[in-house]
């Protein structure tokens, strides 16, 4: 039984407001998979990436994408996704967080994500498939002048076991993974980062913060394989060790 | 007065969502918090349901102020804030407990429309992020503030027909998190409390699957949903007392041990 995607699976990587599909979709090609990324960013990708510039900020947006990229590389058996705004990554105290970051950071974010998710849902009817969210590990342990950023990958997590729960029995699986953050969100770095409670880096008992492109893209590549066939609704922190959460 | 062993005589509490009906947790709240003996600034959509919350305190000779505010909207959500200031000198206690009436309806993701994120999306969060702002330097002041959210259970385990819901909920524990990171140097501690209750949602969502009904309650370990004032509130109670002055960022369940695997 192979534990990550066999050659030639599909993959669409649908990435909105970072830069983190570059990489991951450079990951899923050296898995062996051939990979469409639909995302709104400029980013770096191999040549063999089929790019679909698209803009997540309706439904409609998202199915034209997800069509388009069925038309080009035909159905997928894995979705990946993630919905972080850019502007969520801005750093600011509550007290001065202007509504128009909030709304965009909040609203948008999850928004994104029920796109992404009705987009993948329509994508597998009548098909098993894996779908695949992840966001920085801040989900699960905030962090202070990033209340919003917090708050919308907290959703996004409740709503993926909401997906996972509901689209089980048509063999649909829904998984969030949670990737360290310190080191591969770079807009991240005039947050205030929470660290782990030994304080300082480095940190994570591996001793090196997590790669998307490698250590990211393999777990998620195992999650979209058959080995994970009975694993959904899960969330898998991929850190290093640092927080050893939940 | 019912008297709670915990004393919050001379805080003021402002609850969103008070004037909820019988089954509300948010009437339950007001409640508890007067019984305490905090002064308890009722925010209601409609007047005459806040009303009668604060009829219900007076009755127990307990201190109430109703404040007629759609919390989705920033300057109603002021209001509440400076009217509880200006008739009781201050503000302490911020708890965050109103939810639009939709979280209760059953649908599937593939149904959501914005329309359904908004109406529920607006009451849950945006007024979180008023509050946030309007509070702030009154709790600074009191140099014991609480600023507490009720999630749910829905956003814990991810509820498979309330997806809307459930991520409003979920999103509940991120907000504390980080809040409680950001307000920790002001001695403001930020919880939610995750109840399994007999409150206006659950009813909603039960009347429409009797047969969830049964299967729920053999899952639960004390074999009952929890009681809005006796439960609930009282469990908001113990947050706002001294005694959990260092408790914070946790999302905590009041369940009746529902969920074990957290």
């Amino acid at each position: 039984m192979p534990i990550s995607l066999t050659e030639g699976s599909v993959v669409f990587v649908a990435v909105s407001g970072t830069d983190a599909g570059g990489p991951l979709a450079d990951g899923l090609v050296r898995q062996g998979a051939r990979v469409a990324l639909l995302t709104d960013t400029v980013v770096e990708a191999d040549a063999a990436v089929t790019r679909i510039a698209t803009t997540f900020g309706s439904r409609e947006s998202v199915a034209a994408a997800f069509a388009r990229a069925r038309e080009l590389l035909g159905p997928a058996q894995l979705v990946v996704h993630s919905g972080t705004p850019a502007i969520s990554f801005i750093s600011s105290p509550i007290e001065r967080l202007p509504y128009e970051q909030w709304s965009a950071s909040v609203h948008d974010a999850v928004k994104c994500t029920i796109y992404c998710l009705q987009a993948a849902h329509e994508h597998f009817e009548g098909r098993c498939g894996a779908i695949v969210v992840f966001g920085p590990v801040l989900s699960l342990v905030g962090a202070a002048g990033l209340v919003p950023l917090s708050t919308a990958l907290e959703a996004q997590r409740s709503i993926v076991k909401s997906a996972a729960r509901q689209w089980g029995r048509k063999g649909i699986r829904v998984n969030w993974v949670a990737i360290g953050a310190e080191g591969k969100y770079p807009a991240l770095e005039s947050a205030v980062i929470p660290q782990v409670p030994e304080f300082g880096l480095p940190s994570a008992p591996l001793g090196r913060v997590p790669d998307i492109g490698g250590d990211a893209a393999d777990l998620i590549g195992f999650l979209g394989s058959d080995a994970a066939r009975a694993v959904t609704g899960t969330t898998l922190n991929i850190d290093g060790g640092n927080w050893m959460v939940p | 007065m019912k008297s709670s062993y915990i004393q919050l005589k001379g805080r003021t509490a402002l609850v969103t969502g008070a004037g909820g009906g019988i089954g509300g947790s948010g009437r339950g709240i007001a409640l508890a918090l007067a019984g305490a003996g905090a002064n308890v600034v009722i925010a209601a959509r409609r007047k005459v349901t806040g009303d009668e919350t604060a009829a219900l305190i007076a009755r127990e000779q307990g201190t109430a102020l109703v404040v007629e505010c759609d919390v989705s909207v920033r300057t109603e959500v002021d209001a509440a804030v400076s009217a509880a200031v200006s008739t009781f000198g201050g503000l302490d206690l911020v708890v965050h407990n109103a939810v639009n009436r939709e979280g209760g309806y059953s649908f599937a993701i593939q149904e959501v429309t914005d329309a359904n994120w908004y109406a529920q999306a607006s009451v849950a969060w945006d007024c979180a992020y008023f509050l946030a702002q309007a509070a702030l330097p009154y709790l600074k002041r009191s140099g014991r503030g609480r600023f507490i959210m009720l999630g749910s259970c829905a956003g814990l385990h991810g509820s498979a027909m309330n997806p809307v819901y459930s991520a409003l909920k979920g999103g509940v524990r991120g907000f504390v998190k980080a809040l409680a990171r950001e307000w920790g140097p002001y001695q403001i501690t930020v919880n939610a409390v995750e109840p399994v209750a007999a409150v206006d949602p659950s009813e909603v969502f039960f009347n429409q699957s009797p047969q969830v009904v049964a299967q729920f309650m053999r899952n639960l370990p004390m074999g009952r949903l929890g009681r809005p004032r006796e439960d609930i509130g009282r469990a908001v109670v113990a947050i706002c007392s001294d005694e959990f002055g260092f408790v914070t960022a946790q999302s905590i369940q009041v369940d009746g041990g529902l969920y074990t695997a957290v």
